[in-house]
Parts: C-alpha cells; structure tokens; sequence
C-alpha cells in the first residue's frame, strides 16, 4: 500500500517484507474459507436430507407420515405412518430423563455445594469417563447385563430380549453425566452472596440449595435437561441393539420397539436399494429427526445464554 | 419485620438447630440421598467396567491382535482388522478435522468483523455440536456415496464424516484456548512491530497449543467410540482384513462390535466383551493422554 508511513491503530507500521502481506491475505482467505465450511455442513445435511424426503413425501403424504400409525415398508400394501417410530423414541427418551434427571440433579448438586474438594478431584473424572463411553458398549451392557440380570433377575420384571424399558435404563446412564455437568456449570454460577445471604437468615444447607440456589440456576438445569432429552432422541446404537427391530405403537415400557434412530440404522444396512421409496423413508425419518434435535437444541442454546448472562 | 425476624432468627439459631440446622434429620436424609444418586452412577461404571472384563478376558490374548475375524471359527477369531480399520479412519478424521478445526477458529476468534453473518456462523456451530451423530451419518451416505461416488466403507469416506462431527468441537476448543492467552502477550508483540498474523503465529497459537492439543485428544476419542455414522456409510458388512488404502473397504472397532453384539452366537459374546475392553483401554489411554498434557502443560495466568 503507497502512501505516508502511517500507523493505523489496529494494524500498526509493519517492518515486514510487502510479500508477507500477500501471503496473509491469502492465509486470511483460507482462514474465512474454513469458517464457512460450518455453513456449507449445515446446508449440507439439510439439503442431503431434503432431497431424498422431497421424494419420498411426493409419493407418502405428509399428514399420512405424521399421523399414521402403521409402518410396515415391505408389505405389498406399504404404509408410511411415523407415529410407531415416534412412540419408541418417546418411551426410551421418557424412561431415560426419568432416571437420568434425579440421578443428574443428584450429583450436580453434591459436586457444586457439598463436595470437598478432594472428593471433588475423584468425582469429576469419574463422570467424565461415564460420558466417554461409547453408546455401542452401553448397548451391549444393556443386552447382556441389564436385561438379563437386573431387570428379569434382579428386579423380576418380565421383559424379552428387547425391552424400550433396558434401552431407557441405559440410555439413562448416558445422559447422566450431560445432566450432570451442565447443571454444575449452572449452580456454581450462582453467586456465593446469594448463599452467603441465606445463611445469614438462618437457613441451613439443604434449604439454601433447594430454595436459593436451585432456582436461580434453574435456566442452565433446563438447558441441561433439555441437552439431555436431545441426546437421548439423537441416540442410535443402544436402542438398535436393545430396543427392537418391529416398527410398532409402544404401549408399555417392558415392549419392545422400533425408535427413529434404530429405524435409520436398520434400513442403511439392511436390503433396501438406493433410490427406492423405503430408502428414501430413510432420508424422511433423519429429517423429522434432524428438526426435533434442531428445535431442542436451539431452546437449550437460549436457557443457556439466559443464565450465563444472569450473572 | 425481616430485619426482627432475621435477629430473633439468628439469635435462637444455636437452640433451633437440632430442628433446622445442618444436623437435621432432613437434612442428613437429603445428604444421604445425595450421595445414594452419586454412588448410582459410580455403580452404574464399575457395573459396566466388571462385566465387561469378566466377560471378555478369557480372549484378551494375542490371537485378538493378530487374527482376522472368522465366521466360522469364534472363538479363534480376533479383531487386527477392525483395530487398524479404526486407525486409519481415525488418522484421515485427524488430518482433516484439526487443520479445518483450528483455521476456523483462528479465523473467528481474531480475524472475522463483528457483524451479522459472525454470529450466524458462530449459532451454526453450537448446533452442529448438537446434532445426532447418524444425522451426519446420511449425509455422508447422501453425499459422498452417492453423490460424489466415493466407494462405501472406505476409510475416506469414515475420516470424512467422522471429521465433520469432530470439527464443531475442535472450533470451540481452539477458540477457548485462544480465548485464553492475555492480550498483555497480543499488545506486547504489536509493540515491538509484528503484524496480526506474526503475533498470532509466534505467539499465541503456541501458547494456546496445550489447550488445543487436549480438546482434541477428547475429541478424536470421541470419534473413536463412534458407530451410527460409520454403519451408515456402509462400514457394516463382513470384512475380515484392513484397508489396504484409504479408498479400500474397511471396518472399525465399533462397527466390529455393533456386527458381533448383534449376532446370537455364545461364541460371540466373550469376542464382543473382548473388543469392548480393547475399545476402553484406547479410549482411556487417548483421554489420560489429554488429562496428563493439561496438566503438564497448563500456564495458569
């Protein structure tokens, strides 16, 4: 650049060479590219999926999709209706907030207002290896340990081999820690002067954390709860192995039953050839399920903001 | 009325405690319920960890390094074909996903104006962190397979959609670690005359490198331990030996174990439990590795 050798304030007088210039607004070009790569996946996935489920929807109506209860592929007759793929995926996600949230909760709050802290250095590892476990060994563990021997042995409930109630449990487990360290984040947020102020009145511990700091961190304990649901939806390989493989309206939790997810990954490697409308229901199903995740996650990111601007 | 309220209240504290104090039976109740949801979860591990060495260590021998699958024979089957299966497609995931990872982030945290499309970009990420892995996974099968060709479980094709998933964490690592340095460093370096890019080069990209280096040590585990998206590109059938290029057909560790754990074979279960605890021992070694760098390595500033 010509010109009187002024400094800029952000861009002071430079001693380089002029080709280091060149050469940086080239890394800057590869640089803005790489970030915009973020966008081109987004417009990916949605365009991949859209394609395929535009097709598919051109011959399934779309209300017949959403409200059918019937979904049976391969029969002569084929009927496309989600809902029995809905109800899977409802009742494993149910079962697994049920156990993940109070078990979550649990510790989230004895880590971030009881836990001394050498207790604290044993406790944090120890859920950080929980959330690093894959979801395929959780699905074997639910086969060979939790249907088995807890539910039929240990608790005596009469369940098959493939039970929504065993792929909730461990899908439960997984979330545990989601649950666990996003609520943490949130209560120890919480400023020590609102706890400080509650000692003051003479409250103790117990009460304090139910009724100071629990909900004042009760954004980022929805987010938490909310980032576990979506990851609970999202989850493929532990109901595929334990949930079941027949599409149909779960109606208890000791059924087994088909969930979207299970859905995707039986289809993709099973029989069906490419272009055809039972590979396109495919591409359907990852749609609705691309959008439900969407729609939690994006809630989850507002509770999120919400509490880490509240302080 | 509180203020009175407040000094009565602080004053009997010492004669209400048995009722309301820490030591009340709620409260130890509450305490113990407490611990009984932690100690669910440590349960829950070891549960996990127990059965799957009980089950597995009889074939945790050499044989499941050095041989192949076979259908046929079970139990003198092993797993040297989903292990290097695994790495190759980890080391394409790698040498896609940092260098993207870390320019991106390079670029937002320093160089990119604070405007409109820098959020849209920025809401983007955080929701692709988010989004279900086989989500990713017919993507690649939409895309790469059968739009652009590339030939199905190929450790390319793996790498490739394993990197996507990988790369919104490795963007938000590299942008905390960056995050992180001082700008007394930044200032210090302009003040002697180096431009934008030389103080990022020389100065605080090394200085952010721990960081880095243990988010995606924690990421690349992650990818590790992933099985949906490779499934769907077509990582499920039965392959018995490892890739002989990154275009060659290949299988991974999960897949291996998705395929055996879904066989109803005795022969296979004590296999499965075996490949388990290889897949744990190089998850725990990757994730030990990024714990000991944080800590060697941490400038606390």
């Amino acid at each position: 650049m010509a010109g009187p050798r002024v400094g800029r304030p952000d861009r002071p007088t430079s001693v380089s060479r002029q080709s280091s210039r060149n050469g940086e607004r080239i890394a800057m070009l590869g640089l803005r590219g790489a970030a915009l790569l973020s966008i081109a996946i987004t417009v990916g996935i949605v365009v991949a999926l859209l394609g395929p489920a535009l097709e598919f929807f051109r011959q399934v109506p779309v209300m017949d999709f959403l409200s059918g209860t019937r979904w049976a592929p391969r029969f002569s007759n084929p009927t496309y209706g989600v809902l029995p793929l809905v109800t899977g995926t409802a009742w494993t996600t149910v079962i697994a907030l049920l156990l993940a949230i109070p078990f979550g909760l649990g510790a989230a709050v004895y880590l971030s207002e009881y836990a001394p802290t050498g207790v604290r250095k044993v406790l944090k590892p120890v859920l950080e290896l929980l959330a690093g476990v894959p979801s395929v060994v959780y699905g074997f563990f639910a086969l060979t340990f939790i249907a088995p021997d807890v539910l039929k042995g240990l608790l005596g409930i009469q369940v098959g081999t493939f039970s929504v109630l065993a792929a909730g449990i461990a899908l439960g487990i997984m979330i545990i820690p989601t649950v666990a360290s996003l609520s943490e984040d949130a209560m120890s947020a919480v400023p020590m002067a609102l706890r400080q102020g509650s000692f003051a009145l003479g409250a103790n511990k117990m009460r304090t954390t139910l009724r100071v700091v629990f909900p004042a961190a009760i954004s980022g304990i929805a987010a938490s709860v909310v980032l576990g649901l979506s990851r609970a939806v999202g989850e493929t390989m532990i109901v595929a192995l334990v949930a079941g493989t027949q599409a149909r309206m779960v109606t208890g939790a000791t059924q087994p039953g088909q969930t979207m997810t299970g859905f995707i990954a039986q289809t993709a490697t099973g029989e069906s050839t490419p272009g055809t409308i039972a590979f396109d229901s495919l591409y359907a199903v990852g749609l609705l399920l691309f959008v439900l995740t969407l729609i939690a996650n994006i809630i989850s990111i507002r509770l999120v903001r919400r509490f880490r601007e509240a302080y | 009325m509180v203020t009175i309220g407040a000094m009565v209240g602080t004053a009997v504290r010492p004669l209400r405690a048995g009722r309301h104090g820490d030591r009340s039976p709620a409260s130890i109740a509450f305490l113990v319920l407490l611990w009984i949801t932690l100690l669910f979860a440590i349960a829950a591990l070891a549960a996990l960890l127990i059965t799957s060495f009980i089950d597995g260590v009889d074939r945790l021998d050499g044989n499941l390094f050095t041989q192949y699958t076979s259908q046929l024979f079970p139990d003198r089957g092993g797993a040297r074909a989903a292990i290097l299966g695994s790495l190759w497609v980890i080391g394409t995931t790698a040498l896609l996903a940092i260098p993207l990872g870390v320019a991106a982030a390079v670029y937002l945290e320093e160089f990119a104006p604070k405007n409109r499309w820098t959020d849209v970009i920025e809401v983007n990420i955080n929701n692709l962190a988010a989004v279900p892995s086989i989500v990713f996974g017919l993507l690649g099968l939409a895309v790469f397979i059968q739009t652009f060709g590339l030939p199905r479980s190929a450790p390319l094709v793996g790498g490739l959609v394993l990197a996507l998933i990988t790369l919104p964490t490795i963007i938000i690592v590299t942008r905390n670690a960056i995050k992180a340095v001082p700008p007394s460093i930044r200032e210090a370096a302009l003040g002697v005359g180096a431009s934008k890019h030389q103080v990022l080069l020389h100065h605080v990209l090394p200085l952010a490198l721990p960081g880095i280096m243990t988010g995606t040590i924690i990421g690349l585990a992650h990818a590790l331990g992933e099985t949906a998206p490779l499934l769907l590109i077509g990582m499920n059938a039965f392959i018995t030996s490892p890739p002989a290029g990154i275009l060659d057909a290949s299988t991974a560790l999960p897949t291996q174990i998705y395929i055996w754990a879904d066989s109803p074979e005795r022969g296979f279960v004590s296999r499965t439990s075996a490949g388990i605890l290889v897949l744990l021992a190089f998850l725990l070694l990757m994730n030990g590795l990024a714990i000991f760098l944080r800590q060697r390595l941490e400038r606390r500033w």
